[in-house]
């Protein structure tokens, strides 16, 4: 399985307009909920600012990823959102964030899907691959990126 | 030089991958072997065994959470980071130990 086919349209946004970090988890629960990858948006929100409080998820390079593990979910997704305006996120190098990619898993263990997520993460490590994604401007570049990544090794 | 490593964090699907993964680029790059092990939501992956501890020359531990099986690396010299840390620079993290290496 490649993650290419993970891409969901209803998750990408390339100009959320939000204010802050609640205003982004408003959205985005709401984007995963109508998308049917969560069956309630409260639990995710819950979860996901669980995960919040044990550590920064701003990864550096405007890019946050904010994530949880829970019963709510459905289905392993996640969110390629651009916004439009930086926010203020705790992040590794103290900058605002503009690129929200919101991981949702299921609680199960052992599932290919929980795999292409952690392998999402490590691809983000990838100047080209982060940067080709956070430059994109239509879907048709961004699966373009996720064929075209480098294999982690 | 051989060096293995631990890497966990809480939710166990993003960062202790993406820690893993610069700790293997950056020894990599400096030419040195290093074997790292993921406690993840995965379960644990590529596993320090017995054999990987009596010629390791040092261990590192990033992790923000207790990780399993912690006293075996009792005879090795072992350094422990958050798991962020070598997210920003796995480099500096490998420096660091094999600094204290002498």
């Amino acid at each position: 399985m490649n993650i290419a086919e993970m891409v969901d349209k209803r998750l990408i946004s390339f100009d959320l307009d939000a204010g802050n970090k609640e205003e982004v988890f408003k959205s985005l629960a709401k984007m995963m909920y109508e998308a049917g990858k969560v069956t309630s948006e409260e639990e995710y929100m819950k979860g996901l600012y669980e995960r919040e409080r044990e550590g920064c998820t701003g990864m550096g390079n405007g890019i946050a990823m904010p994530h949880c593990k829970s019963d709510c979910v459905k289905a392993a997704a996640f969110t390629l959102v651009k916004l439009k305006h930086p926010i203020e996120w705790e992040s590794y190098d103290d900058q605002p964030v503009d690129y929200i990619i919101m991981l949702a898993a299921p609680n199960t263990s052992d599932n290919i899907h929980l795999k292409m997520l952690s392998a999402l993460a490590v691809n983000l490590m990838d100047d080209d691959f982060r940067n080709g994604l956070k430059d994109a401007t239509d879907f048709g570049q961004i699966i373009h990126i996720f064929k075209n990544k480098k294999e982690e090794e | 030089m051989y060096l293995v490593a631990v890497c966990s964090c809480p939710v166990g699907i993003a960062h202790t991958y993406m820690a893993a993964a610069n700790l293997k680029k950056a020894a990599k790059k400096k030419g040195i072997e290093i074997k790292v092990e993921t406690q993840g939501a995965q379960g644990v992956e590529d596993e320090i065994t017995q054999e990987d501890l009596k010629r390791a020359d040092g261990a590192i531990i990033a992790s923000d959470v207790k990780i399993k099986g912690m006293n075996r690396f009792d005879d090795v010299p072992t350094m422990s980071f958050k798991v962020n840390e070598p997210i920003k620079n796995a480099e500096a993290v490998i420096d660091e130990l094999v600094e204290a290496l002498g």
